[in-house]
């Protein structure tokens, strides 16, 4: 019996199978690579890239009860980005090569657009913006995405609302001294 | 930090034998008996077979902390006390699961409710695993030595918190019941950070009973050092391979400890221990290990009250209402036991949900908060049959659990339980934890709302502190990866102690169901090794 498939011109399906594998290699490729372009952790520290994501995301998360003034802001961000250093690397190795990834592809242009739909950048977004973004991970259709803002939020609030420097932030009193 | 005498530190400058891992570790240690963990499975079998006279050996993969470390905060105690630095989730990232790992397992960080196992989970497993002579009265006497051991009583030292207080009033005002859980302390302070570490050793964990005891009696402890794998030939397990690690788990070198003893115990817990019988490639010809993996999915359910509940003051747990797993038939919808949960700010803003004002509107209401949660009974129906422990690219274990649609159809029938209790409570508002939920004003509001929910993965909010099964026991090989006695259907010299063992979920909090039963499978592995009678009280 003849094989049609390779005497004849392609088939509408198995071109519709070669097309469709040739772009899932291609989106699987730039997706991997742009996980590395810009990558957000560093030997446990988190790269400037990977400070802009949490910057923004704690933004969006805590930002409404942080202090106005923008120094007394500035100063528990930085401290607060400090901590998540200190919490991710609390971690587990692959758990940190899984974050690592997430803030590859949250912080570079193409994958974060397709994530969150903001083009601006985590340190150029304005809070409309970081509240959008947030907002088209959180209800995706697409259960991966929801997936990023769960994870994310989890860790930008239980490095943030752990740390004892930001009880009185929260309504918490602190610990019975004993 | 405490300044409070610190019993085990004591015990450390009389001389007992501890090792940390990561400050290097011996090559090879002979004994008895090595136990794997050191948690409730543990600690229950070192106390026993120290008794009976074996040399026996603890391999820990967390960190020695004690009372002098446990200063009360959440920071510190994720990192320390919690199985991946307080991120360990289901593989699809979808429930987060409170386990610890530390010297004294999760029995340091848990919520101390101490229930005996139900009679109807007893029931049926003796139906449906070939579990014979386990029933209520079969199980009573190991778990009265185990209340004895541990001091478990009902708690009514101090009146309970209002986090805990308000789930009574609603359950009452419904007409359902509400009863004062039984807890595992001495002398309680009633400060609330139970899940931080009881920084006054009141919690009768291992940390402070059993571990303390084994070292009394010559127990050498390895902390910070991985159970890696077994060398298993034939049916028998010739050695156990153990590596030095960080408290973050990564190890410090490739130097290995091997250990060699008459008989291994593996009490690892849920998830790790079917996972290290899979790194040692244990024989599992019915496809049995790691499987039945269960959880109890936990829903919640945020209540705004008039009044200061201030949830992070007081005993977590002391009130409990099993109203709907009594009225559950088995082969029904899910049964749930409601509970209330403590409102550290870090767990706290975790559970509230949200983000941006919205968070910050919930954290205005925070000391004005009541938790409510759900603990759904997971694997007494066709359609939960629970999850499966894999092993990663590392070798580390992951859950592969999915929530069954009969599971999410329990989630939403506890979301609409809890928000009835909580306005029949006097709530003025409430919010379950799920993306679609806003604050309601009224029940009616509420119930309209809740039922229209899309219960989808991420959606649902959700998590887990009790993990079971994994190595289940089983009347005949094709029921259980071990024996009723704990021993290996396949390993003759290799036994599991600890909350896998389990065929189901308990439903209701396990400790205490890991207590009694490995106290009598101890006492009786004892016997067979010693032939002496040891009792554990």
């Amino acid at each position: 019996m003849v094989d049609r498939s390779i005497d004849h011109p392609l088939q509408p399906k198995r071109r519709w199978f070669l097309k469709t594998a040739l772009a899932i290699g291609a989106v699987g490729g730039a997706l991997g690579a742009l996980v590395y372009w810009h990558r957000g952790m560093s030997n446990g520290k988190l790269t400037e890239h990977g400070r802009d994501v949490f910057r923004g995301l704690t933004m969006a998360i805590v930002g409404p009860m942080l202090p106005k003034d923008k120094a007394q802001r500035d100063a528990i961000m930085e401290g607060h980005l400090a901590h998540t250093e200190e919490f991710l690397n609390g971690m587990p190795n692959v758990l940190q090569i899984e974050i690592n990834a997430l803030l590859g592809l949250l912080g570079n242009y193409p994958t974060r657009k397709m994530l969150t739909g903001m083009g601006a950048s985590w340190s150029d977004a304005t809070e409309d913006e970081l509240a959008q973004a947030l907002e088209t991970m959180r209800l995706n259709p697409l259960p991966s995405t929801r997936l990023t803002y769960q994870v994310m939020r989890s860790i930008v609030c239980m490095s943030f609302y752990s740390n004892s420097a930001h009880w009185p932030l929260t309504g918490y009193p602190g610990p019975v001294q004993i | 930090m405490s300044k409070l005498p610190d019993p085990f530190r004591e015990g450390l400058a009389r001389g007992w034998k501890a090792t940390n891992g990561e400050q290097g570790l011996p090559e090879q240690v002979q004994c008895d008996v090595v136990i794997v963990g050191t948690g409730a499975g543990a600690g229950i079998t070192a106390e026993l077979l120290t008794k009976a006279g074996l040399d026996v050996v603890l391999v820990e993969e967390g960190p020695l902390r004690t009372s002098t470390d446990f200063n009360q905060k959440e920071s510190e105690a994720y990192a320390n006390l919690y199985q991946d630095g307080g991120g360990r989730k289901t593989m699809d990232g979808a429930l987060t699961l409170l386990q610890g790992r530390c010297v004294g397992g999760t029995t340091v960080i848990n919520w101390t409710s101490s229930f005996r196992t139900p009679a109807s989970t007893l029931k049926y497993w003796e139906d449906n695993f070939g579990l014979k002579d386990f029933n209520e009265a079969s199980m009573a006497p190991w778990f009265a030595q185990a209340e004895h051991r541990l001091n478990m009583h009902k708690w009514e030292e101090a009146p309970p918190n209002a986090n805990n207080e308000l789930l009574r009033t609603g359950a009452q005002k419904l007409g359902i019941s509400a009863e004062v859980i039984p807890r595992n302390v001495k002398g309680c302070w009633n400060l609330g950070s139970c899940g931080m570490g009881c920084p006054t050793n009141a919690k009768q964990s291992m940390l402070v009973t059993t571990i303390p005891s084994s070292l009394e009696s010559g127990a050498r402890l390895f902390y910070q050092t991985r159970a890696q794998e077994f060398i298993i030939k034939g049916d028998k397990v010739e050695g156990l391979i153990c590596v030095p690690i960080r408290v973050n788990g990564q190890k410090t070198s490739d130097k290995v400890l091997r250990i060699t003893a008459k008989h291994y115990v593996v009490s690892g817990g849920a998830i790790n221990s079917p996972a290290l019988l899979k790194r040692s490639k244990a024989p599992d010809p019915h496809d049995l290990l790691g499987t039945r993996t269960f959880l109890h999915p936990v829903a919640f359910s945020g209540g705004v009250f008039e009044q200061r509940v201030e949830g992070w003051a007081g005993a977590p747990q002391s009130i409990y209402s099993d109203h709907f797993v009594h009225n559950a038939p088995m082969d029904g919808p899910i049964g749930y036991k409601l509970e209330a949960t403590p409102m550290h700010p870090g767990l706290a803003a975790v559970l509230m949900g949200g983000y941006g004002k919205g968070l910050a509107e919930r954290f205005q209401h925070y000391p004005n908060t009541q938790m409510m949660l759900a603990l759904l009974r997971d694997g007494f129906h066709p359609e939960s049959t629970g999850g499966t422990v894999i092993l990663n690219v590392d070798g580390s274990p992951l859950l592969n659990y999915s929530m069954s649609d009969y599971v999410l159809a329990g989630f939403k029938q506890a979301l609409l339980t809890m928000a009835e209790v909580q306005f029949a409570a006097g709530a003025k508002k409430v919010m379950p934890l799920h993306e679609q939920a806003h604050y309601y004003t009224s029940w009616a509001e509420a119930k309209a709302a809740i039922a229209a929910y899309e219960m989808k993965p991420y959606y649902v909010g959700g998590g887990s502190a009790h993990i079971m099964g994994g190595c289940r026991m089983g009347g005949t090989e094709q029921q259980g990866v071990v024996r009723q006695d704990g021993v290996h259907w396949q390993l003759s010299n290799l036994s599991v102690h600890d909350g896998s063992l389990f065929p189901t979920s308990i439903g209701a909090n396990p400790q205490l169901s890991i207590y009694g039963l490995t106290n009598r499978l101890a006492t009786s592995l004892a016997k067979r090794l010693t032939g002496k009678d040891v009792s554990l009280a």
